[in-house]
């Protein structure tokens, strides 16, 4: 059935599969790049791919989520290094993070009892990577043509009524490496809503969290990117020993492979990062979010080959 | 006079153990497996173990390789409006996660196969359905198409081959390729001959798959001590990403 050279074969004890070694390593750094790049943890990417080369789902989430542990972590030195974390502010959205993901698992458990969960959250997942990727690609494309076309004075907008509801909110303080004052109220609430809509849909909610804080929050790129990976490392600790501990899917063969990749990639991505403008980087992220979305949707829209799937899996 | 009775007994047992018409040892095809057993080491990816014997050159041989059973769930598919999502769980069990059955090329043997109680679609008659309101006649065809998928159910004609027959006698080889996604555990290995298409005799052959070594142990850690083994994992993911996070560091100060 098999004829490879199998030199460069290495078997996963907990997905009970093997996988070529190089390919392995190569995915990891990819995505490692892109979490350097655009501080998400690439859960969202990741994940598909592996389930792709034929992990089980529920191993390669895990086990994602454990590589990602060593991705943040080496991409959050890096960024603080380069002065790009908001602790403080990373705390907050964190802490928020954290109770929003506490009432997403109930309403996921409310949603499987009424059925058809599995449907919702793939529609969730089209809804929001469309939304937000097709509103940040217009974003930036339009940043992108002013300053090219470099038009005479700035014109004054209209203040909105999100902006004056932030404005009224109490117990300001100076997010000083952010160079904004806002209510904690504000990222802690947003922070919730993430962590909502991440623990429905699965994933660490990098992708989610970086356009809230750019565009709701209205912090500096750079400085978004270092925060949001702090916030992912920890998140990601948490998801790989609940994992490790209640479901034992965690594979620690393939994450070490994948974070041997990831690392050196996160490496390279915040140098890259610092050589793009802001414009740029959003752009990119922008169409790497409508293309998973595009690729959800067609999953959604076409036939499977098979029609019957492993519980637990897509 | 009285020593005759048992004597006749003793003579009629020993002439039905060497004369018994189809189970005579002669036609009992005996089968050589190598390797005898399957390790899954670190690098493992899957192996092709090879199966031979002889048989009586007017004889056919057909070898199953099945087990271990397994109880699994599944999600159906199915289309609502312009979307395919899942639609309900369904759980099999009895069904072996793995079958292969090696036949020889010459012949079409479907009717042989369904007639001695063989092949594929004879998995369906022992398999359990839950819940039992599913249909099994719907499910079983997806079942089998996702194992065949993953090269773990198959009919493989021409996977037996003959040497020339000498002295009444013919030699057999096959050879199959246990797929990466072998699971541990006690298969079977079932040596099948067949005169005229009519199933005449069987053989059993017990065959180990068992994890070894670095796979073992950590299996044995993730399932026996998961607390510690996801803190040991959080502590060598974050011990890695900081090394490399310092040889980074280094290499930019020169």
């Amino acid at each position: 059935m098999k004829g490879v050279d199998m030199s460069w074969y290495i078997y996963l004890p907990i997905a009970h599969h093997s996988v070529l070694l190089p390919v392995i390593v190569g995915l990891g750094f990819l995505v490692g790049l892109l979490s350097g790049l655009f501080g998400v943890g690439g859960g969202f990417l990741m994940t598909p791919l592996l389930i792709m080369i034929g992990i089980p789902p529920t191993v390669a989430a895990a086990s994602d989520s454990n590589q990602i542990v060593a991705a943040s972590a080496s991409g959050t030195y890096a960024h603080y290094r380069l002065g790009n974390v908001d602790v403080k502010m990373g705390l907050i959205l964190l802490i928020g993070g954290v109770i929003g993901g506490t009432g997403g698992v109930q309403i996921i458990k409310l949603l499987r009892q009424l059925g058809n969960a599995d449907f919702l959250i793939q529609l969730t997942y089209v809804i929001m990577l469309g939304g937000v990727g097709s509103y940040m690609f217009l974003e930036s494309l339009q940043g992108l043509r002013s300053k090219e076309a470099k038009a005479g004075s700035p014109v004054r907008k209209k203040e909105s009524a999100y902006a004056r509801l932030i404005r009224r909110l109490p117990f300001k303080t100076n997010f000083t490496k952010s160079g904004i004052v806002i209510s904690p109220i504000v990222p802690l609430v947003l922070g919730g809503f993430v962590g909502i809509l991440a623990a429905i849909m699965g994933v660490g909610g990098g992708f989610i969290m970086v356009p809230v804080m750019v565009y709701l929050l209205r912090m500096p790129m750079h400085v978004v990117i270092g925060t949001s990976l702090f916030q992912i490392l920890f998140t990601c600790i948490n998801v790989t020993i609940m994992q490790a501990h209640s479901n034992h899917t965690v594979d620690f063969v393939l994450a070490l492979l994948l974070l041997i990749g990831s690392t050196l990639g996160a490496q390279f991505g915040a140098k890259l990062s610092r050589k793009l403008k802001g414009e740029q980087l959003k752009i990119l992220l922008a169409s790497l979010v409508l293309a998973v979305m595009v690729k959800m949707l067609i999953g959604l829209l076409l036939e499977p080959h098979i029609l019957l799937s492993y519980y637990g899996g897509d | 006079m009285h020593l005759r009775k048992p004597l006749l007994m003793l003579l009629s047992t020993v002439m039905l153990l060497v004369g018994a018409g189809p189970a005579s040892s002669a036609q009992i095809p005996a089968l050589e497996i190598h390797p005898a057993h399957l390790d899954i080491s670190t690098f493992f990816s899957g192996r092709q173990i090879a199966l031979s014997g002889s048989i009586p050159s007017d004889r056919d041989v057909v070898i199953e390789i099945k087990g271990p059973e397994e109880k699994s769930a599944f999600n159906m598919k199915g289309r609502v409006g312009p979307f395919w999502m899942n639609r309900g769980k369904v759980e099999l069990e009895k069904a072996p996660f793995l079958y292969v059955v090696l036949l020889p090329g010459e012949k079409e043997w479907h009717g042989s196969l369904s007639s001695s109680g063989l092949g594929i679609e004879q998995l369906k008659q022992t398999l359990v359905i839950k819940p039992r309101s599913a249909n099994l006649d719907v499910v079983f065809p997806r079942f089998v198409r996702l194992k065949q998928s993953q090269h773990l159910y198959g009919e493989l004609n021409g996977a037996v081959q003959y040497s020339q027959p000498a002295g009444g006698m013919k030699h057999f080889d096959a050879k199959f390729y246990f797929p990466s996604s072998t699971v541990a555990g006690k298969y079977k290995i079932l040596n099948r001959l067949f005169q005229n298409g009519r199933l005449e005799e069987t053989t059993v052959r017990s065959f180990t798959v068992e994890e070894v070594g670095f796979i073992k142990a950590v299996r044995e850690l993730a399932f026996d001590r998961g607390l510690f083994y996801g803190i040991l994992c959080v502590l060598i993911a974050l011990f890695v990403g900081a090394v490399i996070g310092l040889l980074f560091r280094s290499t930019e100060a020169h």
